[in-house]
Formats: C-alpha cells, sequence, structure tokens
C-alpha cells in the first residue's frame, strides 16, 4: 500500500521536474545569451530609450535576412551559408539602380524587381550545386560563397569599365574601371530610407496596439475553451499567456503616461510589415503541400523519395526562396545602412544572420519565426552594448568588439558540434 | 586564416581527391599551383593595367577546385 502510493505520486511530480530542466537544457543557448545581455546593459549604462531605439533599429534592418534562413533550415539543407550569394545578387541590383539614377521608393521597388532575376538564377545555380554535395550544404555553401565573391570582385573591379561599358563618375573609379569602394545611397537619387520613411508610428502606441490584440486573443481563446474540448487542454497557456499580455499592456500603458524618452522612438511601418508578411508567408507555405514535402525532405530524403516526392526538386526550390529572400532582406538592410560598401557589405552576412538564428535557440534541423527574431534581438542587444560594456569593464571599446566576434563565430561553432553530438547519441539510441 | 585552403586547393589541383592523396599530387599540385599564380601575375597585369586581377583570380580558382572536389564526395562520406 505504502509502495503504491509512492508510486502513484512520484511519477507526475517527476514529470514536471523533468519537464523544466528539459527546457531550461533545449534553450540553454538563448538562456546564456539573455543572462549575457542583461549584464552587458547593467555594466554599459546606456540609458533604456537609446538602447531600446538602436535595438528597433537593428530589428527591422536584419530580421528579413535572418528569416530567410528558415525553410532550407525545414527541408534538411542545414544553415544556408549561400544567402551570400542573394546578398549579392541585391547589391548587384541596388548599383544598377544608383546607376540609372533612381531614388526613393521606386528606386527601392525598382532594384527589387531587378534582383528577383538574378536571385533567381543565383539560387538555381546553388541548389544544383548543393544537390551534388547532398550530406555537406553547409560547408560547401560557405565555400561557395567565398568562390562567388571572388566571381563578384572580378565583375565590378575589372568586367565594369572595360567589357560592360558604364560612364559614371560617381560609381566609377577615376581610372574608369571599376566600381568604387563606398558607394552613398542617400540623397535624393539614393534609396536610403526608402522603405523605412514612407510612414512611421510612435513604437509604443504600435506595441500598446500589439499587446492589446494579443490580450484580446487570449481572452477569446479563453471563453472558447470552456466550450469546445479540443482547446481545453491548453486552457492553462491561454491563462498564462493573456496574463503576460495584460502585464505589457500596462507596463506600456504606464510609459506612455510618464515623459519617459521611450515615447520619442518611432519605428518604420513598412518595413515592419514587409517583415510581418514574411512571418505570414513563412507560417502559409508549411500549410502547403509544398510545405509539408519540405518538411518530409529534411525528415528523411531517402523514405520521402520512396513516397515520390521529387527531393532534388524541392531542395531546389528551397534555396531558391532562400536566396529571393535573401536578396530582398540585403535591400532592407542597405537602404537602411544608407552606404552600399560595394565589396564588403555581402561578405558578413550569412555568418551574422546564421549566429542570430542560433542564439535564437534553433539548430542545424529546427527553427521556427520566433527563435529568428528573438536571436536577432539577443545578437544584436550584444552588439549595442558590448562597445561601452568593454569599455567601462577593460578601459577599452576594443575587447567589446572582440569579445562579438568571438561570439558570432563561438554559437556557430559550438552549435555545430552540438548538433553533431546530440545526433551521435540519438542514433546511439536507436541501435541499442 | 585562409592558409588551409590554398594548401587543399594545391594537393587538389594536384589529382588527390577527399579520399585518396599521394606525395605525388602535392608535389604537382603545389608546382602547377603555384606556378599558375605566379605565371599569371605579369600576364594579368598585361590585360588590365588596373588592381590586382591576379589575386581575385587566385580566390576563384582555389576555392572553385575545392567545391568540385566537395561535388566529388558522396553523401555522409560512404
Amino acid at each position: 500500500m505504502q509502495e503504491n502510493k509512492v508510486i502513484a505520486i512520484n511519477p507526475p511530480h517527476e514529470g514536471i521536474f523533468d519537464n523544466i530542466k528539459k527546457i531550461f537544457f533545449e534553450n540553454i543557448v538563448t538562456l546564456i545569451f539573455v543572462v549575457l545581455c542583461i549584464v552587458g546593459i547593467a555594466l554599459s549604462g546606456q540609458p533604456l530609450a537609446f538602447i531600446v531605439n538602436e535595438l528597433i533599429a537593428r530589428l527591422t534592418r536584419n530580421s528579413f535576412l535572418v528569416l530567410s534562413l528558415i525553410i532550407p533550415v525545414l527541408a534538411g539543407m542545414g544553415l544556408n551559408f549561400g544567402i551570400v550569394l542573394g546578398a549579392m545578387a541585391g547589391q548587384i541590383a541596388l548599383i544598377a539602380v544608383t546607376h540609372f539614377k533612381v531614388g526613393g521608393i521606386s528606386g527601392f521597388m525598382l532594384a527589387v524587381a531587378l534582383s528577383t532575376p538574378i536571385a533567381i538564377l543565383f539560387g538555381y545555380l546553388t541548389a544544383k550545386l548543393l544537390n551534388k554535395t547532398k550530406g555537406q550544404e553547409m560547408i560547401s555553401g560557405m565555400i561557395l560563397g567565398f568562390f562567388a565573391n571572388g566571381l563578384y570582385q572580378l565583375l565590378f573591379l575589372f568586367l565594369v569599365g572595360t567589357i560592360i561599358p558604364m560612364k559614371n563618375p560617381v560609381l566609377v573609379l577615376s581610372s574608369g574601371v571599376g566600381i568604387k569602394n563606398t558607394l552613398d545611397l542617400s540623397g535624393v537619387l539614393g534609396t536610403k530610407y526608402a522603405l523605412d520613411n514612407i510612414f512611421k508610428l510612435p513604437f509604443i502606441r504600435l506595441a500598446l496596439v500589439f499587446a492589446i490584440l494579443g490580450l484580446g486573443f487570449y481572452i477569446y481563446r479563453y471563453y472558447k475553451s470552456r466550450s469546445d474540448a479540443r482547446l481545453f487542454e491548453n486552457q492553462s497557456s491561454y491563462i498564462v499567456n493573456g496574463f503576460l499580455f495584460f502585464i505589457l499592456t500596462g507596463t506600456l500603458t504606464y510609459i506612455s503616461m510618464t515623459k519617459s524618452l521611450l515615447n520619442m522612438i518611432v519605428v518604420p511601418l513598412f518595413t515592419i510589415l514587409a517583415i510581418v508578411l514574411l512571418c505570414v508567408f513563412n507560417v502559409f507555405i508549411l500549410k502547403t503541400k509544398l510545405g509539408q514535402d519540405f518538411r518530409s525532405v529534411g525528415q528523411d530524403m531517402n523514405v520521402a523519395r520512396i513516397s515520390g516526392i521529387q527531393v532534388n526538386k524541392i531542395r531546389i526550390i528551397a534555396i531558391l526562396i532562400s536566396t529571393i529572400l535573401a536578396a530582398w532582406g540585403q535591400l532592407i538592410f542597405l537602404q537602411n545602412i544608407g552606404t552600399l560598401n560595394t565589396y564588403g557589405s555581402h561578405e558578413q552576412v550569412g555568418m551574422f544572420a546564421i549566429a542570430a538564428l542560433l542564439i535564437g535557440g534553433a539548430s542545424v534541423s529546427k527553427a521556427t519565426i520566433g527563435q529568428a527574431i528573438i536571436g536577432t534581438a539577443l545578437f544584436h542587444t550584444l552588439f549595442i552594448v558590448s562597445p561601452q560594456a568593454g569599455k567601462n569593464l577593460f578601459g577599452n571599446a576594443q575587447i567589446g568588439e572582440y569579445f562579438r566576434v568571438f561570439v558570432a563565430y563561438g554559437v556557430i561553432g559550438a552549435s555545430l558540434g552540438l548538433h553533431a553530438w546530440k545526433q551521435q547519441f540519438g542514433s546511439k539510441k536507436r541501435l541499442s | 586564416m585562409m592558409m588551409g585552403f590554398a594548401a587543399v586547393a594545391a594537393i587538389l589541383i594536384g589529382g588527390a581527391s577527399a579520399k585518396r592523396a599521394t606525395m605525388i599530387h602535392v608535389i604537382l599540385g603545389t608546382f602547377l599551383f603555384q606556378g599558375l599564380l605566379t605565371i599569371s601575375l605579369p600576364v594579368a597585369n598585361k590585360i588590365i593595367t588596373e588592381g590586382n586581377l591576379s589575386e581575385v583570380l587566385r580566390i576563384i580558382v582555389q576555392n572553385g577546385i575545392i567545391l568540385y572536389a566537395l561535388t566529388k564526395v558522396t553523401s555522409g562520406g560512404d
């Protein structure tokens, strides 16, 4: 009798404890970075309004690129280092648009239109290569980025002005051959802030709308769950989420009452709209036949092939989508930065986007929209505070810079190692 | 940091694959790769006087040959 009781009580208790442990271990990377960010913010001593302002600018600038990585991950192709080629497509289009002297939003849209066919071509070639190197897509993609960088330099350093006629003293070097190292996109004929400056909203008000919508959604869900048996089991999560949104609403209302500097922050509505549209697209495509094909190919290529899915074709589509999105993402990035570093802007794109995604808790085989956004926020918070924190801590801002480079490479290396280890562990478990 | 790349490219040009590599591949590959880099410099400077075409050529050849070798390795190394 006594024993029976122990058995009856113990499992659920252990279950909760195991659950917490599991959540902790599965999100260990993200949690470490949350702690790092909080420590960094405290050490840097910068005002909160400044950090939030910078963070919003960086989030709108980089999220699109990070989100473009998700589909290849789901299709089992790992982290697509090939987005560097997409970024190149975007830059080629941007150079063309700057040459044609089309500025503002029309210039931006023209760049988007021009970059798409280029990105389709690049994406197709990338995918063809990755289909020949199954199982090592990531390293192939990375080397492909280096290789394409060589061709890109050949194009813009030597072919422009010799084979491709181009006479534009603003863009071409004084010798008449090759594009200048940095291009200024500001001014009437540039595309700086083309998308950002269409319409801007106060951050607090937008966040308040978001919070109230979230609160309303969960209250609605809660009332629905009382009558709907299928939703009933999620009832507690609705209460928790609803409560969190309630706190958020309260905090935001409080801030909007005060004379905090946070009220001065504005957000570019259309850029955010573009990012939200991409999120919706990502969710939508997973519900279609194509999305299910991505998943089945990602889970097991051989099983997918036997089930009649054209694996190679699906993989080509995944990389195509990713490359096109990366081209657009690079355009959004550059219109916010305002200067195009012709031979440098694309180089770090893959590395930083992938590091951001991994910090969000994604792995080589699993990535969600939430992870992409959270990862970008954490990674860039670290970017914002690390120079000042390094200066306050060691008396040298450069140490903070080193630290964030270390973080970018470290998190990629650690995540790949952890993934390989987990896979090995999993296969051993399956064998025994 | 990119030192390994040049070495890998050289041995691959010598005829090695991800499975098999010999001393002859090393000697021949280094000779060919470095020969290409050395000879291409004056030639490239004749064609286009501006800039450093040889360096760009090195990037393309070096990474191209590594990519080629990667396509020859079958999936999962089996």
